[in-house]
């Protein structure tokens, strides 16, 4: 049961968050990403920054609420970008596209669009209420994930590429192979030596995930499309002929409810444990999604619970992340990292005391957020017909759009012009393995749990050598590993169960 | 185009109108002049943050326009490198963390800039103090009870990346006092470590003292030594911890218990303190004429002890410790000396 100081203190940052001119913040600070979003060259993060030297003489108040609007303002259009085109705006929304994109090309970018809207709402509002709930229990809650722990739950997001990729194992187990591969490039952290850097300082850091998601899947999208003879990405010439409604995609929602709150609740979980990310539990959401379904046929083809179950996860994960900032100032993200040096220069040092006396203050920022993440999903909705109209124009005027926004995606994340290049490589890659049916899914799930696998592996092997890890006082290790038990005894089950049905006909 | 950004909105929030130029003589080649700050890191953060904070008062102080550049990459190098190579003009500055390009040189890594000898210093913008602290849980409440432990069996730490500032101070303090280290590297972050000793999965931390003031407030952490010759802060906490360096320093102490040069020890103990608390420091190319480095050597000393800067400027007061060039100057200068024992602990690291 929530005790009566956090309910307090929950509803007085209510009241603050809604009253005038407060209310006036969390707005602004969410139009303000939004429209930064539209424009190239200017990440949300970059936004943030650079709003840190204004806000320098305000109080904390407004400093929370501007933040707290601009955190949830940020990751706008990324989903409607991956639905559109194929090109993941941020991270989590990649694995929106799996889904969200097929449905776009078959004229059902609407549907598409509003259901991504109203399952991150939604989400972002699970995910806020959970938070609300365990607000008392979170530095339990965080510590008890450790690098053992971490490593099995990486792990377990590793093993979740068998379920995704039905039917190609030995292509997705190559594809795995290859993506972790990717993920040994750069400077060892255990011992500061370089691997597979070639002497490029470039290459110091590692594979760039944005990149490389960007050349797999947005520039091989282009290659693809210049030459596939198609006239439109939806196949048809006027909005009139596109299939799906936006409430069609709104209801969906609450008709797969079971399914939209295990992926919020995934999300929510994902969110609390520190330095996981947004990324995890849109991939992990949408493994479990196709875990739990019975029929799974349709997903990878346009299936729309593909594409709610990521949104919930993603959306959701934003109340949770704000705990390992707010309570031991870990970021999950680069968003909270901008956020958590915003709260420092203005004196509020994320901690206990933080997080018990200046409580209200945290609700502000949670609620800010909430009241954001609601925002950019209306705006989304009220903007679905013209968006979905792109999906009419000529393939001839729509590439080199969509390249121009790749390739700015990919220099903006860090201003590297490696990272164009490395882009375009990835894209030739991406596009060759599409055309020959090689999923590049478990590749890029593979590249991004690769590193902090191995991170993990590490220390924990580290702690075990020195005799510092007590198995038995540590319950979640077994429930991660039948997860992901599970997880490895799916295909194998589900082979059987084929050949059972095949020995019967 | 983005300091400018920043330059127009601070000076429209703050008022900075009432800073006062500091367009003397030698800073007359300057005025109107446009000069890179190159930042090692992306925006966000901690040098992003401080230059951003500084940035608006520098420029009105010079006459100048400065432009942030952020540069991240390989630790910080490939912004190191982007200063040490530019033209030594005054048009290119920088913030460079030493420790870290120490560890890089020493790992034959010949695109680290060498911090003794690739760089004008300009100043200091914080500096860093590391302590050392135990876990909540932890049974060891001294250094006594660390070094007592170390006897039968190592101590063990959590440090984030191998080439950090962190490994250079471990590995120098223990083998000043004579204490067994176990090294657990690869955590993403010092909150991460510090979690990993509030678990009790490790037995100690070192950082920097700024970074994990909070969790020692909270009790989360128990500070057992200072890597300094005096407290680092008059926090009640503080009271009565050890500082590791000067003549009444616990490295001169174990020095003199262990009947080695307590001379020497002390000398060691302070060229540590010395690269360790360099912190973040403002850098030009090498070579720059004497009187362009001076003129921003004094506008950026200036900058940083100025009240101009308000309630923000306390990550720049005397306690987080701005310095003029010739003071951190002997910090690079000190960094070649710890080499020998960082280059045991990263042998072992990889073991």
């Amino acid at each position: 049961m929530m005790p009566g100081p956090t309910l307090h203190a929950a509803w007085e940052g209510l009241l603050l968050v809604l009253s005038w001119p407060n209310i006036v913040y969390p707005i602004a600070g969410t139009l303000l990403a939004m429209v930064v979003a539209f424009l190239p060259g200017i990440s949300g993060v970059t936004l943030m920054a650079l709003a840190v030297p204004f806000t320098l003489t305000w109080e904390p108040l407004p400093v929370m609420l501007t933040f707290g609007g601009m955190v949830g303002g940020a990751t706008f259009m990324g989903s409607i970008t991956a639905i559109l085109f194929n090109v993941p705006g941020t991270g989590p929304s990649a694995a929106t596209l799996i889904d969200g994109h097929p449905m776009a090309e078959e004229g059902r970018a609407r549907t598409a669009i509003g259901c991504a809207a109203m399952a991150s709402a939604m989400g972002s509002s699970v995910g806020i209420f959970v938070l609300i709930a365990l607000v008392p229990l979170m530095t339990v809650a965080i510590l008890a994930f450790g690098p053992p722990e971490l490593l099995l739950l990486l792990l377990w997001g590793l093993t979740t590429i068998a379920v995704i990729t039905r039917g190609a194992v030995t292509r997705a187990a190559i594809a795995t192979g290859i993506g972790l591969l990717l993920a040994l490039v750069g400077h060892d952290a255990r011992t500061a030596e370089e691997r597979f850097t070639f002497g490029a300082l470039y290459l110091w850091d590692g594979i760039g995930l944005v990149p490389a998601m960007l050349g797999l899947f947005s520039i091989a999208e282009t290659l693809s499309l210049s030459v596939s003879g198609r006239e439109t990405i939806s196949g048809r010439h006027h909005v009139e002929q596109l299939a799906g409604s936006v409430w069609e995609g709104v209801r969906a929602v609450f008709t797969h409810f079971g399914l939209f709150l295990r992926s919020a609740l995934v999300g929510t979980v994902i969110g609390i444990i520190p330095g996981v990310g947004g990324t995890v539990a849109s991939f992990l959401a949408y493994g479990q999604a196709v875990q739990t379904s019975r029929d799974r046929e349709k997903f990878g083809h346009g299936d729309i619970r593909g594409v709610i179950a990521p949104e919930a996860a993603h959306d959701a994960k934003d109340g949770g992340a704000l705990v390992p900032v707010l309570a031991f100032g870990i970021p999950g993200s680069e968003g909270t990292a901008v956020l958590m040096a915003a709260l420092v220069l203005h004196g509020l040092a994320p901690g206990r005391e933080l997080m018990t006396e200046r409580l209200p203050l945290v609700f502000v920022l949670i609620w800010s957020l909430f009241l954001s993440n609601w925002m950019t999903s209306i705006v989304g909705l009220l903007l679905v017909k013209p968006l979905a109209r792109l999906t009419t124009l000529r393939v001839q005027t729509l590439v080199p759009v969509i390249l121009s926004l790749a390739v700015m995606g990919a220099y903006t994340h860090a201003q590297r012009i490696g990272d164009v290049v490395l882009a375009f490589v990835f894209g030739v890659a991406g596009y060759y393995m599409k055309k020959h049916g090689w999923p590049r899914i478990p590749l890029v799930v593979a590249l991004l749990l690769g590193a902090g696998v191995e991170r993990n592996l590490h220390i924990t092997a580290r702690l075990f050598e020195l005799g510092r890890l007590d198995l038995a006082a540590r319950p979640i290790l077994f429930v991660l590993a039948l997860l992901i038990a599970v997880n490895l005894a799916l295909p194998w089950r589900q082979a059987s169960k084929r050949a059972g049905a095949e020995g019967t006909s | 185009m983005l300091g400018r950004l920043v330059a127009a909105g601070a000076g429209a929030v703050t008022g900075v109108g009432a800073c006062a130029r500091l367009v003397t003589g030698e800073c007359a080649d300057l005025a109107g002049a446009r000069i890179r700050w190159v930042v090692p890191n992306a925006p966000g953060g901690g040098y992003d943050a401080e230059t951003r904070l500084l940035e608006p008062y520098l420029e009105r102080r010079l006459g100048a326009e400065i432009v942030i550049d952020n540069q991240p990459g390989a630790g910080g190098i490939t912004g190191a490198r982007a200063i040490a190579s530019a033209r030594p003009d005054g048009r290119t500055l920088g913030t460079i963390g030493v420790p870290g390009l120490l560890v890089a040189t020493m790992l034959g890594n010949t695109d680290a800039p060498d911090p003794s000898r690739d760089f004008t210093v300009l100043g200091r913008i914080s500096r860093s103090w590391h302590v050392w602290a135990v876990g909540l849980k932890s049974p060891l409440r001294s250094i006594d009870d660390v070094i007592a432990r170390s006897a039968t069996r190592p101590v063990a730490f959590a440090i984030n990346e191998a080439g950090s500032a962190s490994l250079v101070g471990i590995a120098e303090t223990a083998a000043l006092l004579g204490i067994g280290v176990d090294l657990v590297a690869g955590f993403t972050g010092t909150r991460s470590a510090c979690l990993a000793a509030i678990r009790g999965d490790v037995d100690l931390v070192c950082f920097n003292y700024d970074t994990i003031r909070d969790l020692i407030a909270s009790g989360d952490l128990l500070p057992l030594l200072q890597v300094s010759t005096a407290p680092v802060a008059p926090d009640k906490v503080l009271e009565g911890v050890p500082v590791l360096g000067g003549a009444r320093g616990l490295a001169t102490a174990r020095a003199k218990a262990r009947n080695t040069d307590a001379e020497r020890a002390r000398a060691a103990a302070n060229a540590l303190i010395h690269v360790i608390g360099s912190g973040r420091i403002v850098v030009a190319p090498a070579h720059l004429p004497p009187a362009v480095a001076q003129c921003l050597s004094s506008a950026l000393y200036a900058t940083l002890t100025s009240a101009e800067l308000g309630p923000a400027g306390r990550d720049f007061d005397a306690a987080t410790g701005p310095a003029a060039a010739a003071e951190v100057q002997a910090a690079a200068l000190d960094a070649p000396q710890l080499v020998p024992a960082v280059r045991e602990a990263m042998r072992a690291l990889r073991q």
